[in-house]
């Protein structure tokens, strides 16, 4: 379907929102789940172009609305999320939007709220959210977007078009890198490896060599667990000084990290994503097997769940550590 | 200032009750509470009951496994309310200092008074056996903490199969020592899930939280890990609390089959509803705070809340506040075994009236106030609503 | 952009705008003051998405231009500059504005003037014409009651309806409502009803001067309120909703008539209140007709459980029944404050319907009338 939504893969879920647009049967609520970075708040965004977009095909990307959207710096389009990443949105936060969204759109035709990592929402904002959600009044688009869909209230979920996003591919992201950033094809396949499809990351790398740093960190301070003691453990985790939001992106690197070694303990022949540490991960493979890689994702998964909630990260790692196996 | 603060509890108060009217029970293994086939549960258990494991709280199926001969008495909760203010009158008697905490249990401020702690003690229990005919235990201490530990205690010490009717004094000084070589789970705010992670932690007396440094505890466990600390070594500054006024009034039902009826969830939370808000009534009182508490079959159990700008005691509007709370939280299947409405945060009973107040709620109140007549003069289930029946 | 201007106005301008201009703004923008050269004059803008004004000032515009400039930074540089002429020239490659002032060299770093929303003018020539003096004596009189925070965001604005010749202004709280009615000149033709935040029309009954002649306009689309007076645009966000039906509130008759003297009355509800403060704002009224055809009085009390109590006894002209009528004390200060009339009009029923209050002696043009609900004390 032609479009020209400003978004990077995700083709299906644009396209049922084209079809949207063309109908005239736009929802005034979406929900917008899946993992970190794949490009939920720019599709999110995107939404909010069209809405407001002063030219045909909406979005145009051109006009002053599409412009100001995209540098989020539009008068009707709010943003709201916690204060940081692994921090709670605040019922005040929403009060306060609720309040804006009372008023007449300023400039654009509709007011649009995108509110992020909404997983990240106190019970009692997710509470309040739904008045607006189950009042709609005319001119408001909600967009929610989240990690993780079990933290949010069954009555939003029901109330909201639900997106189910995923990863891209890695050659739909190689593609865009090359394309979009201008990245050479070689370092641009790498990055879209390393990323496992989570084109934000690869972009913030891009503009940033600490992410690739960072990365780097992470792959080798697990490699590292897998060859220490429980005490060398202990020691390695109080070594790091994370705030919860790196400790979530460097699970998320471990989470990709056991993917590969099981796939190589089943000796699939999927692309690998972390292809730079190959020759240690069919090491690992070897070691462990596909039983115990499994528990070992399922466990950083778990990990990755609670650090979303409220538990404590060092405890946390600690605990996954002790439960990852050991190579020695 | 030295004080002296004295626990006191009822020994199987109703059941003590009940032998007072009855005294064939005496001796006898038996228990008040529902009926095992109702899944009723253990109100009280008397001395003999517990030597073969009953306990209080416990399913009353469960009681009548462990004990075939098991006497199961209805409670008669009119008679337990009257010896109850009996006992409290004693006890106003004694000091002015009395804080309730419940029908069975009371802390007295003895502090100053002349004489030893235990004498004092002892003449008080002697009133209370000879006067009412019934026994008690006391705890003795410099605070409310460790007088109720004592209490426990000096309580299972005596595993006779006869009311303990006892004394434990722990003299000032010597709380710590006392409490140290006690399970950690013996201390007031050690939960399960508190005590799961101190035993990962190698914590297993109420000695080993004492001797943690208490940079850990709070580290490990925020707060609540400053508080322990101090609990640990005996240290607690709570006064005693001479009025408790009425923090909230509540109402629940467990269900004799877990339920996912949707229709018969919303009666049950406007029986509910209706329940709370007439005793609201009656003690002149108002809320701002609806709450819901639901126990869901693997009985772990929730509660939401939601408060309001204006103190009510309206039972429409507890129900649709309730009935609100719940739709949040109910996906529509799961089946529930418990299910409660109360209402707290009580204020003045002035009430702003509002200006878009329609007739039809003056209207309820209206209704209301002859309903609360009709049942106060014949009884709860003189009126019930057509849905209900 | 090459603009100079005098000192003096231009603080003047920037010290209306800045009204507009949020501490927390929603967008780093907003924070900034629009500097644009218009038909050899310069505007200053500033809005907060809510409220947004404009205010031309006399200058000598070379060549034409705009930018945005910090509001709070380039209010304290300017409110010190000496008051002689200021020359301005915007470099645009990096959107620095330079300010040369007697000897003072300063460079000021701005955000583009197209990041800046855009801030509509409103009409100069429009149809519906209010004197100042009417506008700013309405908007006194309703606003305090409208809800400072409520589930209801309407109950947050004033509702306001032009229809004849008659402009209708509202505000409820829930526990109490205003109506404000004003006759207007002219006939406005299609009748107009929007609902306008509580909060910018305080803004406007501030900017609006005595003499002003105020314009007024509501352009189609119906998403912003214009006032124009003088130089000064000022231009509104409306509410979006519908303002519930006020009109069937208002009690159709009463039992109690009660004249009072506003100053006298106030006064003893001010009393009433130190002592009201910790007991819901609860103050009970006793409204004792004489009854041998003297004046009758009116008892004022209050209770705290802490302090004590106080009660004042005022005279008062009272037709019908006695009543005893609890009110929250500051539901009454506050429509007593806002009232300049020497003496006012309590209506009553019962206690636990609503009272009703008008001033007494007014020009039949400018009409007010305040309900307010009563409190009811246990069962």
């Amino acid at each position: 379907m032609y479009t020209t939504f400003p978004v990077i893969g995700h083709d299906w879920a644009v396209a049922q929102m084209q079809r949207a647009f063309n109908n005239g049967r736009v929802r005034h609520a979406f929900l917008l789940q899946g993992p970190a970075s794949i490009g939920k708040t720019t599709f999110a965004r995107s939404i909010a172009m069209a809405l407001n977009c002063t030219n045909e095909p909406k979005p145009c990307g051109e006009c002053r609305a599409c412009r100001l959207i995209a540098s989020n710096g539009h008068p009707d389009i709010a943003i709201v999320e916690a204060e940081r990443i692994g921090g709670t949105l605040k019922i005040n936060q929403i009060r306060e939007l609720q309040r804006q969204l009372a008023l007449r759109p300023y400039e654009g035709r509709y007011r649009v709220a995108i509110l992020r990592r909404f997983q990240e929402a106190q019970a009692a904002a997710q509470n309040a959210i739904l008045k607006t959600l189950e009042e709609p009044v005319g001119n408001v688009v909600l967009i929610l977007t989240a990690e993780e869909p079990s933290a949010i209230l069954p009555t939003i979920h029901s109330r909201c078009q639900i997106f189910n996003l995923r990863p891209l591919s890695i050659t739909s992201t190689t593609d865009a890198l090359e394309r979009s950033w201008g990245v050479e094809r070689d370092k641009a396949s790498v990055l879209a490896h390393l990323s496992a499809g989570r084109i934000g990351w690869a972009v913030r790398s891009l503009e940033d060599e600490k992410e690739l740093e960072f990365r780097q960190n992470a792959i080798s301070l697990l490699e590292q667990s897998l060859n220490s003691t429980r005490v060398q453990c202990f020691q390695l985790v109080d070594g790091l000084n994370l705030d919860k939001s790196r400790t979530l992106d460097m699970l998320d690197f471990w989470q990709t990290y056991w993917r590969d070694v099981m796939l190589l303990a089943v000796g699939s022949k999927a692309a690998l994503t972390n292809i730079d540490h190959e020759a240690s991960l069919i090491t690992v493979a070897q070691h462990v097997g596909q039983d115990d890689a499994q528990r070992a994702l399922e466990a950083t998964r778990t990990a990755l769940i609670q650090l979303s909630g409220n538990a404590n990260s060092r405890l946390c790692l600690e605990v996954l550590m002790l439960n990852y196996p050991k190579l020695n | 200032m030295q004080r002296t603060i004295f626990h006191l509890d009822l020994d199987a108060f109703y059941c003590a009750v009940e032998e007072l009217h009855n005294p064939d029970l005496r001796g006898q293994p038996f228990a008040v509470g529902g009926s095992p086939t109702r899944r009723g549960v253990v109100a009280s258990c008397s001395y003999p009951a517990r030597m073969f494991g009953v306990r209080s709280a416990m399913p009353m199926s469960r009681a009548v496994q462990l004990c075939p001969d098991l006497i199961i008495v209805r409670h008669s909760h009119d008679e337990y309310s009257a010896m109850s203010k009996r006992v409290m009158t004693i006890l106003h008697d004694t000091t002015p200092f009395v804080e309730k905490l419940s029908i069975d249990e009371a802390f007295l401020d003895m502090s100053g008074f002349p004489g030893e702690p235990y004498d004092l003690a002892v003449g008080l229990q002697k009133r209370i056996n000879e006067e009412l005919e019934l026994p008690c235990s006391l705890g003795v201490a410099s605070n409310k903490l460790v007088a109720k530990i004592a209490n426990n205690m000096g309580k299972a010490r005596q595993r006779t199969g006869q009311p303990p009717n006892a004394i434990e004094v722990v003299p000032p000084g010597t709380e710590a020592n006392y409490l140290a070589p006690l399970p950690i789970r013996e201390l007031w705010g050690v939960g399960p899930k508190t005590a799961e992670k101190m035993h990962e932690m190698g914590i297993q007396t109420i000695g080993d939280i004492a001797a943690q440094k208490e940079k850990l505890l709070i580290d490990q466990f925020g707060k609540i890990g400053y508080d322990l600390h101090l609990r640990a070594r005996g240290i607690d500054a709570r006064p005693v609390v001479i009025e408790r006024p009425t923090k909230s009034v509540s109402s629940e039902i467990t269900f004799d089959v877990d339920v996912n009826d949707s229709d018969e969830l919303k009666r049950s939370l406007r029986q509910q509803s209706e329940n709370v808000g007439r005793r609201l009534r009656k003690s002149g009182l108002s809320g701002r705070t609806v709450q819901i508490k639901v126990r869901w079959e693997d009985f772990t159990t929730i509660t939401r809340q939601s408060t309001f700008e204006q103190p009510s005691h309206n039972d429409h509007w507890i129900y649709e506040t309730a009935l609100d709370l719940f739709q949040h939280v109910w996906d529509g299947t799961r089946r529930i075994r418990l299910i409660g409405v109360g209402v707290s945060g009580f204020e003045n009973a002035a009430r702003q009236l509002s200006l878009w107040e329609s007739d039809d709620s003056k209207q309820q109140r209206h209704v209301q106030n002859t309903l609360d007549d009709i049942r106060e003069r014949f009884g709860d289930d003189s009126l019930q609503r057509g849905s209900d029946l | 952009m090459r603009v100079s201007v005098l000192q003096e106005n231009l603080v003047r301008g920037l010290s209306i705008v800045n009204r507009a201009v949020n501490s927390r703004p929603t967008l780093p923008v907003l924070s900034n003051v629009l500097l644009a050269t218009e038909d050899g004059r310069l505007k200053l803008s500033a809005t907060d998405l809510e409220l947004s004004i404009s205010m031309w000032v006399g200058a000598k515009v070379e060549e034409d231009g705009s930018v945005t400039v910090p509001a709070r930074t380039f209010y304290d540089l300017t409110s010190n500059l000496s008051p002689e002429r200021i020359d301005m020239e915007l470099n645009t490659r990096n959107q620095t504005i330079n300010l040369q002032c007697g000897g003072t060299d300063t460079n000021l770093r701005g955000i583009p003037a197209e990041e800046f929303p855009l801030v509509p003018e409103a009409d100069p020539n429009a149809k519906i014409v209010i004197p100042g003096e009417v506008l700013k004596h309405m908007i006194s009189e309703v606003a305090f009651s409208a809800a400072r925070e409520d589930n209801r965001p309407v109950l947050t604005g004033i509702y306001t309806n032009f229809s004849g010749n008659t402009l209708t202004m509202a505000s409820a709280d829930g526990f109490r409502l205003t109506v404000r009615k004003t006759t207007l000149d002219f006939e406005v033709g299609e009748e107009l009803e929007i609902i306008i935040p509580a909060r910018t029309l305080v803004e406007i009954e501030k900017i609006i001067d005595d003499e002003d002649e105020v314009f007024v306009s509501v352009p189609d689309g119906r998403n912003q309120i214009m006032f124009h007076m003088g130089d000064i645009d000022v231009i509104s966000n409306l509410i979006e909703g519908s303002f519930p039906e006020y009109e069937r509130i208002i009690p159709a008759n009463h039992s109690t008539e009660t004249f009072l003297y506003r100053d006298e009355f106030l006064r003893a509800c001010k009393r009433s209140e130190i002592f009201a403060r910790d007991n819901s704002n609860i103050a009970r009224l006793r409204v004792e007709p004489s009854s041998d055809g003297g004046p009758g009085a009116v008892n004022v009390s209050a209770q705290s459980n802490e302090m004590g109590d106080n009660t004042s006894m005022i005279d008062a002209t009272i037709e019908g029944t006695g009543v005893e009528i609890s009110f929250n004390i500051r539901y009454l200060i506050d429509v007593l404050n806002v009232l300049r009339d020497d003496q006012i009009l309590l209506e009553t029923n019962t206690s636990s319907d609503p009272g009703v209050i008008r001033p007494l002696g007014r020009d039949e043009r400018e009409q007010f009338l305040y309900v307010i609900m009563p409190m009811q004390v246990g069962q």
